[in-house]
């Protein structure tokens, strides 16, 4: 799973979980349209098609990954697929991240994972951390992506292990470019 | 899959613990052992047959819109993508326009949806199966219940439902019929 969550973070460098604006003080029923349009000003530069490849302990994944607004901008959704080649066999790896102006994340996948983030957004920076759970079992995650400009992301995927689940330590990193 | 299959397992007893029903040595090492792992990994094989929500796949028209429900992810997940404004309710004043996605999945052996708006709203539900009958309940108040039930071939119904604090009863907020455009 660690691997494939690299391979998905180098290719779809772009789980560019929303670095949302803050929270409308107003109700979403009376948002205007333009202050939808501004809810997802710090993650434009990951909006887009992506492609990229992407290597591991394990084997190597070749991947495209698209990022785009729905439903009138209130969510931010990623969607992206991997061919992943170990050294025994090849899987066909897809997952989803949506996220919401709440700066939360909800991740899917082909393999029936399920894992919340929260989302931070600094200019150029947007960090997706999994969400600790009652009884650490699982490591922690935590994407970072780094706006190099020129349609070029460097992402880290980094690890904690579930007894020190705030010590991370870089598992991958790369850069991928806009399609 | 091993660690994700443990990993339920622990939430599974950390909600017991919650619930005041501490679970016993035995039952922790059952849980955690080979078996119990395997047993959990078959119950899930069998949970993502969907067999409780197939009554509702594919593409329905209501009055005024209408909804859609298809398997994504390869099985793991269904995905609600509506546009019936009567199931809005999470504000006043709705707008036409209204939109909707719900992701359902399975979290350990619980399928549990979470729904995105085209207003900002945010909603996870749990779901209540039936005979040919889905509920999903929207744990925040105002709570809100969509129930789906399957009135004959190729057509539901969909009450929707809201109750103002966490204690109070549902009650009918509209009533929506819709007919099956396509499988």
């Amino acid at each position: 799973m660690i691997r494939r969550l690299l391979l998905f973070s180098l290719v779809a460098l772009s789980m560019d979980l929303a670095a949302l604006p803050p929270r409308p003080v107003k109700p979403a029923s009376v948002t205007t349209q333009a202050q939808k349009a501004d809810r997802w000003t710090q993650f434009r530069f990951l909006i887009g098609n992506w492609s990229g490849d992407g290597v591991g302990p394990a084997g190597k994944g070749l991947g495209n990954m698209t990022v785009e607004t729905d439903l009138d901008n209130a969510i931010l959704r990623m969607t992206n697929q991997v061919e992943f080649a170990s050294q025994d066999k090849k899987t066909l790896y897809r997952g989803t991240m949506v996220v919401s102006s709440e700066q939360k994340a909800l991740f899917l996948d082909n393999e029936g994972h399920v894992l919340h983030y929260t989302v931070t957004a600094t200019p150029r920076t947007i960090t997706f951390v999994s969400v600790r759970e009652p009884v650490p079992v699982l490591p922690r995650f935590r994407f970072i992506y780094n706006d190099l400009g020129g349609g070029k992301v460097r992402c880290s995927f980094d690890v904690a292990p579930p007894d020190t689940p705030n010590k991370f330590t870089i598992h991958v990193t790369g850069i991928v470019t806009k399609r | 899959m091993r660690k994700i299959a443990t990993s339920a397992c622990f939430i599974a007893v950390f909600a017991l613990v919650l619930v005041g029903q501490a679970p016993t040595k035995k039952e922790l090492q059952e849980a955690l052992s080979p078996e119990g792992i395997k047993k959990f990994q078959a119950e899930r094989s069998r949970l993502y047959q969907w067999d409780p929500f197939k009554f509702l796949m594919g593409k329905w028209k209501t009055d005024s819109a209408g909804f859609d429900v298809a398997l994504s992810l390869d099985g793991k997940v269904l995905v609600f993508s509506n546009t019936e404004p009567s199931m809005a309710l999470s504000r006043k004043g709705k707008a036409t326009n209204y939109r909707s996605l719900t992701y359902v999945y399975l979290e350990g052996l619980t399928p549990r949806a979470t729904t995105y708006d085209n207003e900002g709203g945010v909603f996870i539900e749990d779901i209540e199966v039936g005979q040919q009958k889905l509920s999903f309940v929207r744990g925040t108040t105002p709570r809100v219940r969509l129930t789906f039930q399957e009135n004959k071939q190729g057509a539901v119904s969909v009450a929707v439902e809201s109750a103002p604090t966490a204690t109070a009863q549902f009650k009918p907020q509209a009533a929506i019929n819709a007919i099956r455009v396509s499988q």
